[in-house]
């Protein structure tokens, strides 16, 4: 890998690379029919992104999260949140602040706009955002794919993506990372113990890959999906 | 209970029987699920098709945008009523919908057309060449499909129709494969305005050179063929491969029906290029028949080799027939036609008489095409 450029320097290139995570969050989410994401979900969904990453061999840009009692929190999410918001890229609906002394935190919920889908878009025309972006599209669409479709009889006129909240939240919950590092003390949940070790859910994809692929021709988009099925079952 | 933090063999066997979705480019995946939603709708309304109560020339067309409910990619004056609908009610059967690639959101911007030319029309005055869309025929089980890059203008010129056939084969046998892709090639690739070949391809005065990324349209083109024909098989484009070493292939991918065992036959997709070397594209050829074989594992019945010539000169490739043996690869050379170039275009100058009276004498341009 080439040395990056010395007029950008290590702290703003991370915060860079955070802001265009988030951005293809929230923009894989309503390309993958997700739609909005709250706070916490966007949270919950990082934290599964970073321990799930290296199975696309990609770095991940956190080994931790603090823990905190809204769920895992990154400060960073916060603040490219409000950078991305203040840009015209995300809209913020039901924004809210916590009362916190020692973190920035607060609520909403967050869509992506046409010009953060454009902004998007262009991230993706380096080979590095390309691979990003499919690989946090893929657990997006992951995620679609194994919460049942919205019940529309009942309520044809209501936002069928409400009505997945409930099981994509069990889903996240379940995450075997997440899962551990919840059962451990501390105000740190912790993904990678030490930078480079293999977490739990890239155990866990692995073992499912090896499984499937005894079976069938899969693509690791499958995976992911299988994986999320799993836990859906792990939560019934 | 504190949950484990790796899987049991009793959990991990609950994915037997897991079938790959749909795969490729999101707009290849876009294609991909109408067909499976126009299956679906067929099979919800067979009776009133059935009945003849599904008018012939009904039409309703699907066009894709990653996120639907932001920006529909058309005009705002158009989407200005749009309203969400949804998928599961399997009751949009006219009018335009803009979709995400998993058809999770859609939305209704046109509710009905009168009939299949004006569905057609619209998408002529509305949409662009950018713009992936495909025109259902409801009552027809004819898919009309656009792809991305294909000048409007043009495209009406010839279609790719891809047919929802009423029985689809239970056992799909590599002799089968074969046909489908005589029948593709014949169609769409063997003359230059073939319904794929046609956008492939970039014409001047000076040169004929085929567009970038040639192996990816015929995938495209072929993924929706494949996909259309046979309803009992999934056909994978291997995602993680990202054309890394030229990779352009596609796995048919089913079960068998009676002894549920898991069958795959492997393509590799080849262009051999006008602007090549003899070399350079006998071995890119060679390599599509390496490929091809390296594909191979537990499930494979057969592997192709599809090499669509496109060169100038259709010489003899050496050794490529024995290459192809000698790795037990069925090879298939498709010769391309090639385009002719742009006649150019000449202004003839021609000098009126003078007069000696009246206005000055002028010149008078007229242009002539040679």
């Amino acid at each position: 890998m080439s040395k990056p450029p010395s007029f950008i320097g290590k702290i703003e290139r991370e915060h860079l690379h955070f802001v265009r995570w988030v951005l293809f969050m929230l923009t894989a989410s309503e390309a993958s029919g997700l739609g909005s994401l709250t706070r916490d979900r966007l949270h919950a969904m990082l934290f599964m992104s970073f321990a799930s990453s290296r199975f696309y061999g990609i770095y991940p840009l956190r080994q931790r999260a603090r823990r905190t009692d809204h769920g895992p929190h990154y400060r960073a999410a916060h603040v490219a949140l409000g950078v991305l918001a203040l840009a015209g890229l995300v809209d913020v609906e039901g924004f809210g602040a916590h009362v916190n002394k020692k973190e920035l935190q607060f609520e909403g919920t967050f869509t992506v706009t046409a010009e953060g889908l454009r902004v998007a878009t262009v991230l993706q025309e380096t080979l590095t955002g390309a691979r990003l972006y499919r690989f946090i599209l893929d657990l997006c669409l992951a995620s679609v794919s194994v919460v049942p479709q919205p019940d529309v009889a009942s309520a044809p006129t209501l936002d069928p993506r409400s009505q997945v909240d409930g099981e994509m939240d069990k889903v996240l919950k379940q995450d075997l990372t997440y899962q551990e590092a919840i059962h451990r003390s501390g105000d740190t949940l912790f993904i990678e113990e030490t930078e480079g070790d293999r977490t739990p859910t890239v155990k866990g994809l692995i073992s499912i890959d090896q499984y499937l692929q005894a079976q069938t021709s899969v693509n690791a988009k499958d995976v992911l999906g299988a994986y999320q099925r799993l836990l859906l079952k792990r939560a019934a | 209970m504190r949950a484990s933090t790796t899987f049991s063999k009793a959990e991990l066997s609950q994915l037997n029987g897991t079938e790959a979705s749909v795969s490729g480019t999101p707009e290849d995946r876009f294609l991909q699920t109408c067909v499976e939603y126009f299956r679906e709708w067929l099979g919800a309304h067979a009776t009133r098709l059935v009945a003849g109560q599904v008018a012939p020339t009904q039409a309703m067309v699907m066009v894709y945008a990653p996120a639907p409910l932001i920006d529909t990619g058309l005009d705002a004056q158009l989407a200005k009523n749009k309203k969400q609908v949804n998928r599961k009610l399997c009751i949009q059967e006219n009018g335009l919908i803009v979709a995400n690639e998993n058809l999770r959101t859609m939305v209704e911007v046109v509710p009905s057309f009168a009939e299949a030319q004006a569905a057609l029309d619209f998408c002529i005055g509305n949409l662009s060449a950018d713009h992936v869309f495909v025109i259902l025929l409801m009552a027809q089980r004819r898919v009309l499909v656009h792809q991305a890059g294909s000048d409007m203008l043009d495209w009406i010129g010839d279609i790719q129709v891809v047919v929802i056939p009423e029985h689809s084969p239970l056992v799909i046998t590599p002799e089968m494969i074969d046909q489908t892709l005589t029948e593709f090639y014949d169609l769409g690739l063997r003359t230059h305005r073939g319904v794929v070949s046609r956008h492939m391809w970039r014409v001047d005065e000076k040169s004929v050179r085929l567009d970038t990324a040639p192996e990816q349209r015929v995938q495209s083109a072929l993924l929706i063929q494949l996909g259309a024909t046979y309803a009992k098989a999934r056909v994978l484009v291997r995602e993680e491969v990202g054309n890394s070493g030229g990779r352009v292939d596609l796995c048919v991918s089913r079960f068998h029906p009676v002894t549920s065992k898991q069958i795959e036959t492997m393509l590799e997709l080849k262009v051999l290029k006008p602007a090549g070397s003899e070399t350079e594209n006998l071995e890119w050829a060679q390599q599509g028949v390496m490929q091809a074989a390296g594909y191979r594992n537990v499930f494979t019945d057969a592997c192709f080799a599809c090499i669509y010539d496109a060169r100038k000169v259709k010489a003899e490739m050496a050794g490529l027939q024995e290459l192809a043996d000698h790795e037990k690869v069925i090879l298939r050379p498709y010769a391309m036609e090639l385009p002719p170039l742009k006649i150019p275009k000449t202004i003839e100058k021609v000098e009126l008489p003078s007069t000696t009276s009246g206005p000055a004498a002028k010149s008078q341009k007229k242009k002539k095409v040679a």
